[in-house]
This record gives C-alpha cells, sequence and structure tokens, in this order.
C-alpha cells in the first residue's frame, strides 16, 4: 500500500471526510497500542479506507469521540475509538511497511534506519498476527521472484499482490469473507501494483528498474506509452473499475457506504487518469478524457 | 480411427499419438533400407511404404480433428474442472495440448477470465477468433467480455434507484456513479477543470490550518 488510494474530495460529503479521519487516527491510536509508539509514523490513509470497508462489511460499528493526541496537543481530534479490527489492521499496516522497507534496501534504494525503526513494531505485529506477517512474506517473495525473471504479462505480474490483498481481505473479515470481498480486494492489490508501476514508469526506465508496464510496451517514456500503446492499459484500468463496481453491488454491507463508494466509485478512477494523464488535466479528467477517446475511439463495446 | 490404419503400424485400437508415431518411424526405417533389395522383398518393402504414409498421415488427420472440433474428452475434461472453479487443473491440462486451435484458445481465455485476468482472456479470445473467423460463440464472448466494462452505466450500483433488482443483480444503490478512464461526460460541472486548483487551494488551507493549529487554540 503506498498511498494511492485516496477519496475524491471534492465529491467526499462531510459525515464522510469526519468517518475517514476518524478512522485515521483510530488507526493511529491502534497501531501505538498494538505495534508501539514509532510505528505509528508508518501509517498510511490506504489503511483508513481499508478499515472503513472491514469494518462496514463485519457490521461492527466504531465510536467516535474526541480526544487530544501526540500529533494534537491543543486541538481535541475526532478519533474512532481502535477496537480488535482497527488493532489487526494496524498490524497489517506496519508489517507492509516493514516487508515494503526490506524489498527497497534489495533494490538499492537503502532506508536501513528506516527499517530499523519499524523492525520493533513489526515483531510486535507478528506476535499478534503471525498469520499476516506469513501472507504478506509469502506473497512479496513470489513477486520479487516474478520481477526477477522479467515477468512482461500484465496481468502475471500483478498476481500476487492482488492474491495479497485477497487473503488478507479473507484473514480480516473472517465468516463474513465471500466470493465478491475476495474479487474487491483482489482488483484493489492489482489496482495497487498497477498505479505504482504507473507512477514510477519513468523513474524505473532511467534507473533500467524492473517495470511492468515498460516491460509490456517497451517505450521509453510514460508519455509515449500512453500515447501508443494506451488503448491496452485503458481497458485494464477500466476493466478493474468495472469489476470493483461490480463487487461493491454485491457485497453485503450493514452501514451506509459512502465512503467507500466515493474512494472505489470517484477517487480510485480520479487517481488513475492524473497519474495517466498528468496531474492537470486529471482533475476532471476532461481534457485527459478526449484525448484518450481519440487515441482509441472503438476500444471497447461492439469493437467486432 | 480406423483399425486397419493401425494394424498396418502394427498397433492394436487406444494407441497414443506417441505410440503411432514411434511405430510409423520404426517401420518406415526398416521399409527404407529393404526397399533396394532384390526380388520380392524389395517390392514388398516398396508398397508398405506408401500404405504406412497413407495410413499414417490418415490417423494424426483424425486425430488432430478430434482435438480440434471438440469431440476429444480432453476440453470437456477442461470444461469440468473450469465449471469446479479448478482452475489449477485446468490450466494443466490445457498446457498439455499438442494441437493450439481456437477451441484451445477460447478455454484458456476462460481460464484467465476466471482468474480475474482479464486482459490475457481478451487477448486470447482474439486469437480465437482469428483462427475461426466463423465461430459465433467466440464472437459473442469477446462481445461480452468487452461489455463488461460498461457494467452499472446500464444496470448496477448507478443511478437514482438504489433498490434491490432480481436475478441477482446488484444490490446496493450509490450515492456516486461510476467512473472510466475517459472520465465522466455526463456530470459536466460548471468551472470545468477549475476544480483541480481549487482542490490545490484546499490543501493549501489545510497545510496553513495545520501550522496554525498549535498556537490558534
Amino acid at each position: 500500500m503506498f498511498g494511492y488510494i485516496s477519496p475524491d474530495a471534492p465529491y467526499l460529503f462531510k459525515k464522510d471526510e469526519v468517518l475517514y479521519k476518524a478512522l485515521y487516527c483510530g488507526l493511529c491510536k491502534g497501531i501505538g497500542k498494538s505495534c508501539g509508539q514509532t510505528a505509528r509514523s508508518a501509517l498510511s490513509y490506504d489503511i483508513a479506507f481499508m478499515s472503513a470497508m472491514i469494518h462496514n462489511i463485519r457490521g461492527e460499528d466504531v465510536t467516535i469521540k474526541k480526544q487530544r493526541c501526540i500529533a494534537h496537543i491543543f486541538r481535541r481530534r475526532q478519533v474512532a475509538l481502535p477496537d480488535d479490527t482497527t488493532l489487526a489492521l494496524g498490524c497489517v499496516n506496519t508489517a507492509l511497511v516493514y516487508f515494503k522497507l526490506c524489498d527497497d534496501i534489495r533494490d538499492g534504494d537503502g532506508h536501513g534506519i528506516k527499517r530499523l525503526l519499524y523492525k520493533k513494531g513489526y515483531k510486535r505485529a507478528l506476535k499478534r498476527h503471525p498469520a499476516v506477517a506469513e501472507i504478506i512474506s509469502r506473497n512479496m517473495s513470489q513477486q520479487n521472484a516474478l520481477e526477477e525473471a522479467g515477468c512482461e504479462i500484465i496481468d502475471e505480474a500483478c498476481e500476487p499482490t492482488a492474491q495479497m490483498m485477497r487473503e488478507l481481505s479473507i484473514y480480516l473479515l473472517g465468516p463474513y469473507s465471500g466470493e465478491w470481498t475476495e474479487k474487491l480486494f483482489y482488483c484493489l492489490g492489482k489496482w495497487v501494483y498497477l498505479a505504482d508501476a504507473l507512477d514510477d514508469y519513468d523513474k524505473d526506465v532511467k534507473k533500467g528498474a524492473y517495470n511492468v508496464l515498460y516491460k509490456s510496451c517497451r517505450e521509453p517514456s510514460k508519455a509515449e506509452a500512453v500515447k501508443k500503446d494506451g488503448g491496452e492499459m485503458v481497458f485494464i484500468f477500466d476493466m478493474l473499475f468495472a469489476q470493483m463496481r461490480e463487487c461493491i453491488a454485491n457485497i453485503n454491507f450493514s452501514f451506509n457506504h459512502d465512503l467507500t463508494d466515493n474512494i472505489i466509485l470517484r477517487g480510485i478512477p480520479l487517481k488513475t487518469r492524473k497519474l495517466f494523464y498528468g496531474e492537470s488535466c486529471g482533475g476532471c479528467g476532461k481534457d485527459g478524457g478526449r484525448d484518450a477517446a481519440k487515441t482509441q475511439p472503438a476500444e471497447g463495446v461492439g469493437n467486432l | 480411427m480406423k483399425n486397419e490404419n493401425l494394424e498396418i503400424l502394427g498397433l492394436s485400437a487406444g494407441a497414443t499419438r506417441e505410440e503411432i508415431t514411434e511405430a510409423y518411424q520404426v517401420l518406415k526405417a526398416k521399409y527404407l533400407e529393404e526397399r533396394f533389395m532384390d526380388g520380392e522383398v524389395g517390392n514388398n518393402a516398396a508398397r508398405m511404404l506408401t500404405r504406412i504414409e497413407t495410413a499414417y498421415s490418415e490417423l494424426t488427420k483424425e486425430m488432430s480433428e478430434d482435438v480440434s472440433s471438440g469431440g476429444g474428452d480432453a476440453y470437456a475434461r477442461v470444461e469440468e474442472l473450469i465449471k469446479a472453479g479448478n482452475l489449477q487443473d485446468a490450466q494443466r491440462e490445457l498446457d498439455n495440448f499438442n494441437e493450439r486451435g481456437g477451441r484451445w484458445h477460447y478455454f484458456q481465455s476462460v481460464v484467465f477470465y476466471r482468474k480475474n485476468w482479464t486482459n490475457e482472456s481478451k487477448k486470447q479470445l482474439e486469437i480465437a477468433m482469428q483462427l475461426e473467423p466463423d465461430n459465433e460463440q467466440y464472437k459473442d464472448a469477446y462481445r461480452k467480455l468487452n461489455d463488461r466494462i460498461n457494467f452499472d452505466a446500464q444496470s448496477g450500483a448507478a443511478g437514482a434507484s438504489g433498490t434491490q433488482t432480481q436475478n441477482g443483480q446488484p444490490r446496493n444503490g450509490s450515492t456516486y456513479q461510476g467512473q472510466t478512464m475517459n472520465g465522466n461526460t455526463s456530470d459536466n460541472q460548471m468551472g470545468g477543470n477549475g476544480c483541480a486548483q481549487c482542490l490545490d487551494c484546499c490543501y493549501t488551507y489545510l497545510c496553513v490550518s495545520c501550522l496554525c493549529d498549535g498556537c490558534c487554540r
């Protein structure tokens, strides 16, 4: 999870914004409890999204209270008091960050000190939820193996990360897990991986590092890749959005799901467009949208 | 499979492709040597050579037809495995095929689709359609696959209804409309792209607010 999952802020209801921030604060406090204080700094809003999703599907309500915290000493913040699910998610976050840092060190982008910072937190997470650490480490090593082999098939390269999210959802949702939740988290994992690949495209090409999108289209820069090979990527992303839409339409939610809907239906496509067409035209998708319509007019329906 | 042809190669019914090829090669080598011998032996060898040639070509033709026309049990097995959700075994079965016609690519596409590998699934269907341009089943599958992109634009979570529909159709209505890579054309906001800048403003405000947070209260 690399901070790609975010809401479409102008369209986010005030109530959902409050909930979103409260969940984030709750997670932060929860991590303090479960993995120690230093691990708190590793938190990202991605996990707050997962928290909203998992609480909702499990039917566990959160209690929001005004509390002070170390980062906001003077003004009290709305905090969703951490429960077991929050604590488990905190462990997921710590373990994810720890393995990500291990990965970076292996790739030569050393963050040795940073990893040391989170090592203790990771050990506590491992003790609390050994299954989570096992899922992450197993899938991450598979991901590394695929990348070392230089996998050129986009769908295949995303598989381990997608599987990791799927397995994490099964673990976290327990009896509430089902075909649609599994598929949703699979798609989310796939999207996160692809969003990261899209974001790092130019950087990876420059460094000669592995990037599946580059491997598949072989264009020297992202702009050219989008121009020449955009159709395929647009298909992959549009298909992912459609699959996620289908999933959330079929999942049994216990509460109203405006927050997660905003993120999945608007936030994720918006973020993708920004990464794809550049920041300036991503906002409303207008210029980018028109460009895309020009470059691949008949992609999709009735292309026979 | 014609038993006669098998007998010529010295095999019985139920012989595998490998056995047939092996027997054919052994016999061919034998008769090729014998055909220049004197008398009846040479004549017989020349006759046998033609016979094994025709027998072998007929047998291989029959076998490949068996596989690609769907008469083969192998495809039925793959189909069963897919239906049972056992994608790993289905993939293993598919990997064992030597002849890879349109039907093979179709089944590969189905396996990929079930694995959520939509892009690969699409590619396999395209190959299948290329190999068998007249096959309606593949065209239909391709159309359906592409139509999935529009999910909820017509029926699903989007729209005002938001109520339960029948036949396993979506249960949850949603306040938001789904978006695609092309942006949402029906959602024309006044000021257009301005909202991107407006957002920047919001973030700046947020940062300033955070900075002031400590002292303002």
